[in-house]
């Protein structure tokens, strides 16, 4: 008789530590548990990404300007509205790879992180040419090296290769 | 029994084996190598591919700078600057840049935008569409109702009163009008002057008692701002429809212009319909209560 509890009890323990990490995979694999209700910095989520409360009201406030006159629920759900819209044809562009495809995003990110590694480097060494230069490339040799590049044919001779040049 | 216990130790096993495998492909940055990349691919960048037309296109941008440089020295150049440029990008995206920051997120719509226009300009334009557009908006091409107006404001009613006995009497606005005692007579140009115009010179009150009245007809004295106003319409030009021929490409820009925006609603409402939107109500209902 006691054996046999003993047995029941494994078995409900081990159910429930079943359960248990079913519930943890879960868990983890649905992303960070947020609350909305809680969360008093942003009004809404879009696919997953916050529109945050400073970008409505600073929105608001630029519509009021123009307005000249005290805004309505209708203006809020404008705002509100176009603050959305904004972030799926953001998300869309992405998506469709407009990073790679569209002339303008390509510079003016690139132009964006050489001008943070730059501004980087002033605040360490004072605005010198040369120190800003030699902090772009020692930044892009870092990601070279980090980086998996394959060849799949060489440029200047077009001939296919399959050579491996960094891992 | 045991068979019973042996049984779940085997699936509890394969269960944390699992749990294990997802939590390494998760947790590594590791990419599965696929062979899906273009024919055209020069180079991979960790999976990502700088193509031959993206190298073409480098070339025709950097032809200045790379003036005195032989030309088979190029090419190598070119592809290492492409292979940085990518790292550098792959780097912005894990950083989350694109997201960030404004300038290219207005770039990036303004992208997306013009994906959606490049989509509906590929679709031909018929005759008979343009005819029916032309028919079903007459209203978008006529020339504009015009009209010349005088208008004075006046203290008391007495003075406005007076003014508009002259004035029926015979007299312009200017010469009933006695200066004196505080009229004001507006400033606006004599000319004909569409609707809009007129509502930026007297607002919208005054101008919709203007687009009532009939050639040289004298409104009675109106109350509005703490004043009197008497507005004489010298002048008007009714609105008149351009014929079809006269407005055809003033017709094809406002069919075009009205199939962009109705594309860009439409893939609006498209995306909403595929997007996990949420609101946070009560913060929401709270902002609005802040005012």
């Amino acid at each position: 008789m006691a054996i046999l509890s003993k047995q029941t009890a494994k078995q409900q323990s081990l159910t429930l530590l079943l359960v248990g990490a079913a519930v943890g995979i879960l868990m983890a694999v649905s992303g960070p548990y947020r609350s909305l209700t809680q969360d008093n910095a942003v009004v809404a989520w879009v696919n997953g990404t916050a529109i945050e409360k400073i970008q409505y009201i600073q929105a608001l406030e630029l519509l009021s300007l123009e307005r000249r006159s005290p805004i309505n629920d209708q203006d809020r759900r404008l705002i509100l509205n176009r603050l959305i819209e904004e972030e799926l044809l953001v998300q869309k562009a992405i998506q469709d790879g407009a990073l790679r495809n569209d002339l303008d995003v390509r510079q003016r990110t690139l132009q964006t992180m050489l001008d943070s590694i730059q501004s980087e480097s002033i605040a360490r060494h004072g605005d010198d040419s040369e120190s800003s230069y030699s902090a772009v490339a020692d930044y892009v040799e870092q990601l070279r090296d980090d980086a998996a590049i394959t060849w799949i044919v060489e440029p200047s001779t077009e001939t296919p290769v399959t050579k491996q040049v960094a891992q | 029994m045991t068979q019973t216990a042996n049984n779940s130790k085997t699936i509890f096993r394969g269960i944390l084996a699992i749990a294990g495998l997802i939590l390494v492909l998760e947790g590594s940055n590791t990419e599965i190598r696929h062979l899906d990349y273009p024919l055209d691919t020069l180079v991979l960048v960790n999976q990502k591919p700088v193509t031959r037309p993206v190298l073409t296109v480098a070339r025709q941008r950097s032809s200045t700078l790379m003036a005195g440089i032989q030309q088979q020295d190029q090419e190598p150049l070119l592809v290492q600057r492409l292979i940085d440029d990518e790292l550098i990008l792959q780097r912005a995206e894990s950083l989350g840049v694109l997201e960030a920051d404004p300038g290219i997120r207005k770039l990036l719509a303004r992208s997306a935008i013009n994906t959606i226009n490049a989509k509906s300009r590929s679709l031909p334009i018929t005759e008979p569409q343009l005819r029916d557009f032309y028919n079903n908006h007459q209203a978008v091409f006529q020339k504009p109702a015009r009209f010349a107006v005088k208008v004075a404001r006046f203290l008391t009613f007495e003075n406005a009163m007076a003014a508009r006995r002259e004035i029926l009497a015979g007299s312009s606005l200017l010469e009933a009008a006695p200066l004196a005692d505080g009229t004001v007579l507006i400033e606006i140009p004599t000319s004909l002057l569409p609707a809009h115009m007129l509502r930026r010179y007297l607002g919208t009150g005054l101008t919709d008692v203007i687009l009532q009245l009939n050639q040289e007809q004298l409104s009675q004295p109106i109350a509005q701002d703490g004043g009197l106003y008497l507005l004489h319409l010298l002048d008007q030009q009714t609105s008149q429809v351009i014929p079809f021929q006269q407005a055809r490409s003033d017709v094809i820009s406002e069919f075009k212009s009205r199939d962009r925006q109705n594309a860009l609603a439409e893939a609006l409402a498209e995306y909403k319909e595929r997007a996990d939107i949420q609101f946070n109500s009560s913060l929401l209902e709270q902002l609005a209560r802040d005012g």
